[in-house]
Formats: C-alpha cells, structure tokens, sequence
C-alpha cells in the first residue's frame, strides 16, 4: 500500500488555513444562498433575476464606475510613483534606511488616528482651507465636492507608497549587476539601462505591485468610510459602500448579487495577470 | 493552483473591505431600502397564509415588547399590569433601551412648582437599536411586538419583517374599526398592508392675533380652515408692516424661533413635494433652495425671533412667569394647547403655555402644503414580529393597549385614536384630574362651565382630526442627510445651491440602492 506523503508546509499553515476556512470561505458559501431569492426572511427562490436587477440599479452601476475609475487612476500612479522613489532611493548613497523608515510609517498608522488628521485637514473649516484663506485664496469644499475623488487617491498612495517601494526595491536588488556593468560597457546610458535592463527585470515584481494595489485600493474603503460616512459624495460612492450598506439594512440578496458579481471580477483579473505574467516571462 | 489562489484572494478582498464596518464608527446607518415592487407582490400573498388563525390561539405565555423610549415604557408598564388582570397566565416583557428623561424642578417666587422635562435623547442612539434589533430580526429572535415610532417601519414591511394587522382585525370579531379614529389608522398603511397600528396622534394647528391682523385679514382666517406658510405670510404681511412703534419690539409674523427652526417647518409640510417614498424619486429643487434663502431672510427682516438660547432653563421659565415673551401674527401651535383657545379665564387643569405672548389668538385651521395634504404625525405605534412565536398574545396585548380606559392614561401624551377616550381624556384636561394617580370614575362629570368648554373644544379637535389625511413615513437616514447639510448651511454659510445639490445627489443614491 502506497502512502501519501503529506507536505510538512501544509502542517503548518493548517492552523491558519482553518480559521480561513471557518471566517472566510463558509460564510462566503453558505451566504450565496441569498442571492437566488428574494427576501432575506422566507424568501423564495427567483433564479438569477437579482444579478439582471443589479445591473440595472444605478446606485450599484455608480459604485462599479467610481471603483474603476479609482483603481484605473490610483494603481498606475502608485505604481509609477513607487517604482520612481524606489529607483531613487537605490541610487542615494545616504539616508538610504530613514527614507525608507519615513516612507512605511503611513502603513503602521493606526487607520482612525490618520482619519482624524486627514478630516480634520481637508473639511470646509480645517487646516487646508484656513492656510488657503490666509493667502486671500477662497474656501475649496475638498470633501464634498468632486475634488473629494483626488483627495482619496492622495490617501491611498500615502498610506501605500510606502509597501509598494519595499517590493521594488527587493526586485531592484535582485537585478544581477553583471548586467549593468555589461550595458555600460556597450555604452547603453542610464535610459536604456531602465527600460532594457531594470523594467523587463522588473516584472514580476510589477506584477505582484498590481495585485497589492489592487486589494490595497480596496482596502482605502476604510478611511473613506471614516471621513464621509455611508453616504459620500457621488464621485467616491463605491462597490464597498453599496456592498455595506446592503449588509446593515439586512438586503444581503442584493449583498451577495454584488459579492458573488465582485469574486468572479477579481478573479479574472487575477487569473488575466497571471497568465500574462507567463506569457511575458517566458 | 494559480486559480485556487486567485479565487482565495478575491474572497479575503471582498470579506476584508466589503461588510460589517460596525466597528469603525459609531455613526452607523442601519436602515435600508429594498425594492418595494418584488415585495409588493409578496406581501399579498406571503402575509395572507390563509391556513393561519391567529386568532383562536389561546391568548397565553410570554411576550416581549421592545421600545427605545422609555416615556413609552411607562405606559406599557401601566397597561401590563392591566392587562395581567384579565391575562393573568401571560407575562409581558418590556424591554426600554433607554433611561427615562431628566426632569427638573424649580419653583417660582410666587411658590409654584414648575416642572421642566429635558427632551429625552432617546433618538440619539437610534443607529445602535436599530443594529440591535435588525440582528435579532436576522436570526430569527426578537421581541414579539416592536414600537415603530421612531423606526422606517416600512423597511421592515418590506422585508416581511412586519406581520399585516389587518388579518388580525378582519378576524377578530372582538375589534370594530368604527371605535377607532379610522383616517389615523388607516393613514399609516403601506403598500395597502397595516403593519403597524398607532395608539395616539398630534398635529399643530396655526392660530393668529385678533389685535395685530387687519378686518381683512381676519376674514380671511374665519373663512378658510387650512392655510400654507405662504399664505399665511401673504395674509399677514400688510398687517405686519403696518404695525406702529419700536421696530425692535413689534410682533413677529411667525413665533418660530431662528431661520432653522422656521426652515425645519417649511420643509416638514412640504416634504412630499420633494420627495417620494412610494416611487422612490427625490426633487430637491429651486424650490428647496428658496426656502432655505426664504428662511434667512424671514430672519434677516424681523420676520421671525432669533434662536432661543437653551442653555439656561430658568432664564426661559422667568421669561414665561413675568409676561415677557413676544407677540406674532401667526403661531403654530401643538394641539394640546388648544384647550386654552376655549377655556378662556375658567381654570382648566394644567395651562400649556408656550414661548410667545398669545392671549389674543385664536384658532384658524391646519398647516397643508401645496397639494393640500394636512400631515399628521403618530406617537406610540407597534407593530408585531414576523418571527414572533406567540402572535394571538401580541395582538391581544397592542388591542388592549387601543382600550378605552388604558389611552386615558397620562402616559399616553398623544391625542388617543380611541373614540371614547379620545373624548373622556378632553374631560379629564378640562377638570385637571388627567394627571391624578388616584383617578376612580370611569367616566368624567362635568360642571355647566366645563360641559360648554368641552363642547367646543372636542368639537374643534373633531374638526381637525378629521382634516387630517397625510402620515408621513419616516426614514431617519433621509432626515439625517438632509440636517446635516442644511446645518452647513445656516451654520457654516455654504451655499444653498450646493447644498441642495448635495442633498439631491446623497438623498437619491441612498433611495436607488
């Protein structure tokens, strides 16, 4: 008889992968019932009508357009910033660590000290606005106007720059020097060094950037819930907003319509960029 | 395994960022439409289990009824223990998230007790009930009979939450409808469903000065009974303008107190003409912008008396005690003081008095906005728990709070929907035993005085009841957005337009969810 071997790795991360299981992947399965009826109370069953209704509910089409337009905007900025500051930071021969150090400090911040701050900058009568008044500049209504979407992505870059130079900064390392000191010698100036040596290199760390900054863009729910509560204006009305507002009227068919619609996005995209990962890397 | 993975990451985003922020913050927004037209259906025909007689249960066990207000509570203690005497074998629970409200005492110069009752704060933690009770609903649990006073009750209708009254009261031979105030009960329905049944109503019913309107105007009130602010403010503004002497201490048209307070009023009767919570559609217009300006203005002109400053009670109570308060043209007032409007110098029980000088007014009809609706609003309201295991015993206990003699409690501060009541709590006002803890009779005696007091008074309450045709269904998140923005704007000075424009934007995203 032929005994399986079982992998000592999976014995360790069985602790971790249970409690995922219980807090993750059975509540996400046992909820999607809701989606294929009508009532969370004595509901009956109605096919796949709540996935036709979500797309023609404007509240969920705004969310949709805003988290897009969010994350279309914010990760190739995070990411282009990141990549910057981390080739800048490669290149200093001083303050290498304390800029690092400054930079992840935003990470650790606890997310309701930062709100604090952050309202307390940009509201009508905050800090921002009284600088601006003592230069004769007239009040911006930073968070209630369409303004407030910039405002957001300023936060999400703060608060995650910071990780995402760490991973390029890794890949950056990782770049055999062979291939610079090869490149110089054929002349190759510091142009062609970036998109011929550092970028291609670079890849697979471009890769796992995006998909951080995917699930970080996400993440940035939390602050945005902080500052302009459940109902915010229109421009950063997002996916999370209608999902949470669903889960605290108890509407959770249309919670886990929008879920279910949400993890099968998320999981092509994730499946697309693997998949080019391969096909570029190979 | 690359599919594993990307299907593990799309689930820890989603769980991570996606629900149940109630730990963040505390200014949570719990309620929530549900698309009414896949309920409409529904309630028809889930409601209506035509094998259920609730009815012919025996009326026994245990019920719980829950309310955040604790002046509620007190007329449900009462009632139970009322109610025990003809149930004896039924234990009703009251389950009050809340403390009762502060009351203070401080007695006059002249030696006169008189009680201020701090507005209980019941709603301020109004979010953190309703989390309360959504969870217990959600699981299944809860309380038989909830009080619907300060909750969007027809979120829950709409959810199935809410059992439909009207199988209960078409069957129950015991409950004839003619005994009650009909148009009350029957105004708050939803969807054709009464999902919850009101024990005691209000409304506000507006008064002018004899002295101050000129002999047009004055025919004018006598001859209409229902009047908008605007044409109040038409009716009134020769006799305003005219008035002699100081600028300074001229009577106000109106008695509202600050532009927000007078703004509050414009838009409560006129809500509907900006929001529909039937089609779910919200027009926050030039027209909301002009009152906001309107509101203003009435206070920028003298029109109306500047925000009253609350932060000292007594300086108030002095204020009422030595005769200094101002006159106006017209006043809203609260029906409970329309009993002073007829008793003239006979002493009737216990005087409501108000914040302006109003010994030369006289009643002239109700608040209707453009489209005629006089709106009135409910107090005590309950309704029963679709997961309620005991559902005879719960209607047995809110029919019994719709008892002659228990809606003559003084707990009950509303005007009863209790015919007979209705009118022996008029007496009980007139004599001042309304708040007596020894009360015996059943029925009030009066004297000749009294009984031509009675007769005008219940006449005009009769009258005005009777004109009312509009409930108001209340969605404390719509309420909410809209407070908050136009705080901004009599408070920070942002502009009207945008405002409104915010009001629209929040107001519609949150109906179209």
């Amino acid at each position: 008889m032929k005994r399986k071997r079982i992998d000592k790795a999976l014995l360790f991360i069985l602790p971790s992968l249970v409690g995922f299981i219980i807090f993750y992947i059975w509540p996400f399965i046992i909820s999607l019932g809701y989606a294929f009826v009508d009532s969370p109370i004595k509901g009956q069953f109605i096919g796949l009508d709540n996935f036709r209704n979500l797309f023609y509910n404007k509240s969920y089409l705004m969310g949709l357009k805003n988290t897009l337009i969010f994350m279309g905007i914010s990760i190739p900025l995070i990411t282009a910033l990141a990549l910057a500051v981390a080739l800048f930071i490669k290149k200093i021969n001083k303050y290498k660590a304390i800029l690092t150090f400054i930079l992840l400090i935003p990470l650790v911040i606890p997310s309701g000290s930062m709100v604090f701050f952050w309202k307390k900058f940009f509201e009508y009568n905050g800090y921002l606005n009284n600088l601006l008044g003592a230069v004769n500049i007239n009040k911006i209504n930073w968070l209630e106007s369409s303004i407030v979407q910039y405002v957001i992505i300023l936060i999400f870059i703060w608060k995650n720059i910071g990780y995402n130079i760490i991973l390029f900064i890794a890949g950056v390392s990782n770049i055999p020097k062979e291939y610079y000191e090869a490149a110089s010698v054929e002349g190759a100036n510091g142009i062609q060094r970036l998109f011929r040596i550092t970028l291609p290199n670079l890849l697979p760390t471009f890769f796992l950037v995006t998909i951080m900054s995917i699930i970080n863009s996400f993440k940035v729910f939390k602050e945005v819930y902080l500052i302009t509560g459940s109902y915010p204006h229109e421009s950063i009305y997002l996916l999370q907003h209608f999902m949470n507002n669903m889960f605290k009227s108890l509407n959770y068919p249309k919670l886990t319509t929008a879920t279910c619609i949400l993890v099968l996005i998320i999981t092509l995209v994730t499946q697309f960029l693997f998949r080019l990962e391969k096909k570029v890397l190979t | 395994m690359k599919k594993l993975i990307a299907l593990l990451l799309a689930v820890v985003v989603i769980s991570a960022t996606a629900c149940g922020n109630n730990s963040a913050t505390k200014t949570a927004d719990a309620d929530k439409k549900v698309d009414t037209k896949s309920s409409q259906n529904e309630n028809s025909s889930k409601n209506e289990d035509s094998n259920e007689s609730p009815i012919n249960d025996k009326i026994q066990g245990e019920i719980t009824v829950s309310t955040n207000n604790p002046q509620e509570a007190k007329y449900l203690e009462e009632a139970v223990k009322s109610f025990n005497k003809k149930y004896p074998e039924v234990k009703v629970n009251i389950d009050s998230y809340n403390k009762p409200a502060e009351r203070k005492s401080t007695t006059t110069q002249d030696g006169n007790t008189v009680d201020l009752i701090m507005q209980g704060d019941h709603r301020k933690n109004l979010d953190e009930y309703i989390n309360k009770i959504n969870t217990e609903m959600m699981s299944g649990k809860g309380a038989d009979i909830y009080s619907m006073g300060d909750l969007p009750y027809y979120k829950y209708a709409a959810n199935n939450q809410l059992e439909d009254l009207s199988k209960f009261m078409d069957k129950d031979k015991e409950f004839n409808i003619e005994e009650y105030r009909k148009n009350i009960i029957e105004g708050v329905k939803y969807n054709g469903g009464q999902y919850m049944l009101p024990l005691d109503y209000g409304f506000n019913y507006i008064s002018y000065d004899e002295k101050l309107l000129n002999d047009m105007a004055k025919k004018i009130m006598e001859d209409k009974n229902a009047f908008s602010y605007d044409e109040l403010a038409d009716i009134g503004m020769e006799s305003f303008k005219n008035q002699e002497g100081d600028p300074k201490k001229r009577a106000k048209l109106f008695n509202t107190k600050g532009s927000q307070s007078m703004f509050n009023n414009l838009f409560k009767q006129s809500y509907t003409e900006f929001v529909n919570m039937q089609d779910k559609t919200v027009d926050f217009n030039e027209k909301f912008i002009n009152r906001l300006k309107q509101s203003k203005k009435y206070e920028q002109e003298g029109y109306i008396d500047k925000k009253l400053d609350m932060s000292d009670p007594n300086a108030i109570i002095a204020k009422i005690m030595n005769n200094e308060l101002s006159k106006c043209l017209f006043q809203s007032n609260f029906h409970d003081t329309l009993l002073n409007a007829y008793a003239g110098d006979q002493q009737v029980g216990v005087k409501v008095m108000g914040l302006t000088d109003d010994k030369d007014h006289k009643p002239a009809g109700l608040l209707k906005n453009s489209k005629g609706e006089i709106t009135y609003d409910v107090n005590q309201c309950y309704a029963i728990n679709s997961n309620s295991k005991n559902k005879s015993t719960a209607w047995a206990f809110i029919k019994f709070l719709l008892d002659e003699k228990i809606q003559t409690s003084s707990e009950l501060t509303g005007l009863p929907v209790n015919n007979k009541a209705f009118n022996e709590k008029a007496k009980l006002k007139i004599t001042g035993d309304l708040y007596k803890n020894d009360r015996t009779n059943d029925v009030t005696e009066l004297n000749e005085e009294q009984q031509k007091i009675y007769d005008k008074f219940v006449h005009k309450l009769n009258e005005y009841s009777s004109m009312l045709n509009k409930y108001q269904i209340k969605d404390n998140m719509i309420d909410k957005m809209i407070n908050t923005e136009v705080d901004k704007y009599f408070e920070e000075g942002k502009d009207a337009n945008e405002v409104t424009k915010n009001i629209q934007n929040k107001v519609s995203l949150y109906l179209n969810e």
